[in-house]
């Protein structure tokens, strides 16, 4: 934040952290192209990489592309705000990539006073650990077949009723007996027909055929 | 109103690691933000968690940036 008070010929970096996540299915091999990529772009735009970090295959929250599962590397890296737009043109480019997400974490860096720990910017490989037995009890849970444990706290009480599906099947059968033979029309075209006998019939809408045509309208 | 006829559900007490001013919720950490959403995946709000409205926002921001990052759901079927 001393970037007002500091000697103009410092360029302040930042520090940003990425996460991108892999397709499951991508192999050893790919997974370090990747990371070597990112090591080349942070490289050539000046940027020092200070952390990497393989997660390994996880679980998403959501589906994404239809995997259900992800491998996620982290990178923590010190440069300037041209850095992410190249390196995230380049994350995008990748198909592997399925997602990725830079976070801004510190600003008013001066870039000559980061040291970088050898041993953090290794790329790891990570065996897969996760047990497929996971997988079905999430699937079970998720269908509703072992009820989740209950948590006291933080209850939202979710009011599921719908009351709505008691009026419909009413106003959906009265206009429609209504509507038609007053206007001889088509019975094809009931959406119109519907529409044309609010004006042409002036003395026929009564309170019920006027309440029962404003949904029929609209849909 | 103050007659204790207030309806208490839930709680309105910090957690005790939210007590330190320097605390910050980390988006990297689903374990610790899975406290603070409901089975749905809602925020759960200020009233219930307890938290200054400063980490309240703070919350908020980790909660979305994990779901961005899949970490945490948008929606959960129950």
């Amino acid at each position: 934040m001393a970037t007002a008070a500091a000697a103009p010929a410092t360029r302040w970096a930042r520090e940003y952290e990425t996460i991108y996540i892999l397709r499951p299915d991508v192999d050893n091999e790919t997974a370090e192209k990747v990371v070597d990529r990112a090591r080349d772009v942070v490289k050539r735009l000046d940027g020092t990489l200070t952390k990497l970090d393989n997660w390994g295959k996880r679980r998403l929250a959501y589906p994404i592309q239809k995997h259900s599962r992800g491998i996620f590397v982290y990178l923590k890296y010190v440069g300037f705000g041209d850095l992410v737009a190249e390196l995230e043109r380049n994350l995008r480019l990748l198909d592997e990539v399925v997602r990725f997400q830079t976070v801004l974490l510190r600003e008013g860096i001066d870039p000559a006073s980061v040291a970088v720990d050898p041993e953090e910017v290794q790329y790891l490989h990570v065996e897969d650990e996760d047990e497929p037995e996971d997988t079905e009890t999430e699937r079970a849970r998720s269908l509703g077949m072992i009820p989740r444990a209950p948590r006291e706290d933080h209850r939202v009480q979710e009011t599921a009723a719908v009351p709505e599906t008691a009026a419909v099947p009413e106003t959906a059968a009265a206009p429609e007996a209504a509507a038609v033979p007053e206007t001889a029309a088509a019975p094809e075209a009931e959406t119109v027909a519907a529409a044309e006998a609010v004006p042409g019939t002036e003395g026929a809408p009564n309170e019920a055929e006027s309440d029962g045509e404003k949904p029929e309208g609209g849909a | 109103m103050e007659a204790g006829a207030r309806r208490r559900t839930g709680r309105k007490r910090a957690p005790a690691f939210a007590l330190d001013p320097e605390f910050r919720f980390d988006y990297k950490d689903p374990q610790q933000l899975r406290h603070f959403i409901t089975d749905r995946g809602k925020i759960v709000p200020r009233r219930i968690t307890g938290l200054t409205a400063k980490q309240q926002r703070n919350l908020t921001t980790a909660i979305k940036r994990a779901r961005n990052i899949a970490l945490l759901p948008y929606t959960a079927t129950k």
